[in-house]
């Protein structure tokens, strides 16, 4: 079925990723295409209390056996909505309404830097590979952090869509102890400046310090943004950041769930 | 839906505005590409997002709240006013095949009037709904918690057009008849009750409120039973006024409550956030339930709840 599906979802598989993630695989009637970057709008109890839908980025999508779509979400517990999705079995039902917003554009830039914070991971490993599937030949290279090694969510993934990943824990589990932003900082001197693509989603603080290097250094970035939601249409204008206005003289709200939720950096005004 | 085709005449009428089923989507819960999900042809009625003159960026985010049963909002009217909305937004809107409605709101008197007089050229308007009562732009004091300035308001935007104009009050007030009394009084040709109600949320770990705006307007199925008495209360007031109810509806069932205390359509807000199709879906289950209580005509419920107000609460 083409265009976007507003219906059920049926649980096809739900697994624990690490202490607090889950990754759960939803099976839908196949829908307009996913472009990596876009995301679905969960409505995880049929209830009025928790009320409204979540919004969740794609891990995976693939044909299911079945002849539906198969969409893996990748997700921490943080709250009622995600733990009732923590409590569903396989054959349980959700809501499901996507594809959803405007996914990343693939750059032509030899190398593509991502640059992930906690579950900012989540829209790469799709990114990448569909990347690969549609014959993009770009280095690839991940720069992770997340507090201790078990929030690397699904860091080791990475190698199979020819990722090479790099992690920064702040407790030094994995990888250098310190901040992403530290390993971007050491990396660009061993990088090609001139042919590099930023990609980057994660922590609102984390992604405001990799525009400002990316800024500072001239690099191209694009940015996923992460903003609480009503619709998920463009309805309501719950889920507004600052961009340029279209004259780049003063700011305007844009919606990120259907204007983004990826944005080029140089159009965003931090706040 | 399966099983043979179910009868029931759905068919309201509000003053002169007649619509195939009573069910209208709310304004600032439709817009954008909700058309993309919801088949926006079979509803009673579109009410569009406020219209304002000037462009409006609205409030800082967070704009919305989830709260028991219901949500908050300050989403403080954004939009790209009168100029850009007719620009942007009605080359999509007049090609809807349900009624249309335009929602307005004026920082003065006289603003009311002359967005309805400009929108009143666009060829296919059906109605207007004066959103005199958004909680969200007036610091907490809306015109319609005064019934003086409510009569006003209403009766300058009358005389802009010759097209039903629909008075959206506020539950924020103390006596809601009073406000709507006075709405009829300016010559409003019906009610829309109500907007969303004024609350609160706290943060309490970071000891901040958690909108941006710190206040916001409540909605969803937790404002239900405050808009149905006051709907109720209004109807029994003013039994020949066209009310349309709003607040909390996200049910066919919703609907019928909501008609038998009195109002004759209603309106869908939250409850598209929460399926954006529920606006159809509760349109097909409506004939399902009339049958089954043997109902044929869904108007033959309107105000037939057995209690009435005796007089507005004070
Ligand atoms: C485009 C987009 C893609 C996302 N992708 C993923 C993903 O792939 N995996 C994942 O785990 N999470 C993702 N999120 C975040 C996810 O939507 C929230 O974690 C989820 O809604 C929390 O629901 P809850 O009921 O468990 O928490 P709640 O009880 O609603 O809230 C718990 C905490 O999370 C914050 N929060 C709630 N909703 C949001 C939101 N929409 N944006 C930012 N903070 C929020 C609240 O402020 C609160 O502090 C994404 C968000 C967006 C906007
Ligand atoms: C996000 C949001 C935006 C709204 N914007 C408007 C608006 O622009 N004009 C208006 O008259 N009412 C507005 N409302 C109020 C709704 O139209 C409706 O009166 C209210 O939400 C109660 O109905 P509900 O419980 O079905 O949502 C808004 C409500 C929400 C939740
Ligand atoms: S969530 Fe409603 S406009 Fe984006």
């Amino acid at each position: 079925m083409a265009g976007i599906y507003n219906g059920d979802a049926t649980v096809v598989r739900q697994d624990r990723y690490s202490t607090n993630c889950w990754k759960m695989t939803l099976a839908v009637p196949r829908h307009d295409a996913v472009e990596a970057g876009q995301f679905c709008h969960i409505l995880t109890e049929f209830s009025t209390d928790p009320l409204l839908r979540r919004p969740f980025s794609y891990w995976d999508v693939r044909d299911g056996d079945d002849g539906t779509l198969h969409v893996d979400l990748l997700y921490t517990v943080v709250g009622r909505g995600t733990e009732a999705m923590a409590r569903k079995a396989p054959g349980a039902r959700m809501g499901y309404l996507g594809p959803l917003g405007l996914g990343f554009t693939p750059k032509p830039a030899k190398t593509w830097v991502f640059v992930a914070g906690g579950v900012g991971i989540v829209p790469f490993y799709f990114f990448a590979k569909q990347a690969r599937a549609r014959g993009r030949n770009p280095r690839m290279l991940l720069l992770f952090g997340g507090r201790t090694e078990a929030m690397l969510y699904g860091i080791d993934d990475f190698a199979g869509v020819g990722v090479e990943a790099q992690a920064v824990t702040e407790d030094g589990s994995r990888g250098r102890k310190g901040l992403v932003t530290q390993l971007i900082e050491e990396q660009l001197p061993a990088l090609d400046r001139k042919d590099l693509q930023v990609y980057t989603c994660g922590p609102e603080r984390m992604m405001e310090a990799v525009v400002r290097i990316a800024r500072r250094e001239g690099l191209p970035c694009e940015v996923s943004m992460e903003k609480h939601m009503g619709c998920a249409l463009g309805a309501c204008g719950a889920c507004v950041t600052r961009v340029l206005s279209d004259d780049g003289a003063d700011w305007r709200y844009s919606r990120i769930c259907i204007e983004g939720p990826t944005y080029d950096a140089c159009r965003l005004v931090l706040e | 839906m399966t099983g043979r085709p179910l009868s029931a005449d759905l068919s309201v009428t509000l003053g002169s505005l007649a619509l195939p089923n009573p069910v209208m989507v709310a304004s600032g819960t439709f817009g954008a590409l909700m058309d993309r999900v919801l088949d926006v042809h079979r509803l009673g009625a579109v009410v569009e997002k406020t219209i304002t003159m000037d462009p409006r960026k609205g409030n800082p985010h967070p704009r919305v709240w989830e709260t028991p049963s219901g949500m908050l909002n300050s989403i403080g009217l954004d939009g790209p006013g009168l100029e850009g909305w007719i620009k942007k937004r009605w080359p999509a809107v007049q090609e809807y095949r349900c009624k249309v409605i335009l929602s307005v709101s004026g920082r003065t008197v006289e603003e009311f009037g002359e967005l309805v007089r400009r929108l009143d050229q666009l060829p296919r308007v059906d109605a207007f709904e004066l959103n005199i009562s958004c909680p969200n732009v007036s610091h907490g004091m809306d015109l319609a918690t005064d019934p003086a300035m409510t009569e006003k308001v209403v009766r300058v935007s009358k005389a802009a057009t010759r097209r039903p104009v629909f008075a959206k009050l506020t539950p924020n007030v103390t006596d809601i008849v009073a406000v709507a009394r006075a709405a009829v009084e300016g010559g409003a040709d019906g009610i829309s009750a109500v907007n969303t109600l004024r609350g609160m949320a706290v943060d309490w770990r970071k000891r901040a409120p958690a909108i941006g705006a710190v206040t916001g307007g409540l909605s969803g199925p937790a404002l239900k039973p405050v808009a149905l008495r006051m709907v109720w209360e209004i109807c029994s007031a003013l039994p020949k006024v066209p009310v349309i109810g709003i607040g909390g509806i996200s049910t066919a069932d919703d609907v019928l409550e909501f008609m038998v205390a009195g109002a004759s359509a209603v309106q869908i807000g939250t409850a598209s956030f929460v399926n954006a199709q529920a606006a159809t879906q509760i349109i097909d289950a409506l004939p399902g339930k009339l049958e089954a209580a043997g109902v044929s005509r869904i108007r033959d419920l309107i105000g037939t709840i057995t209690a009435k107000a005796q007089k507005p609460s004070s």
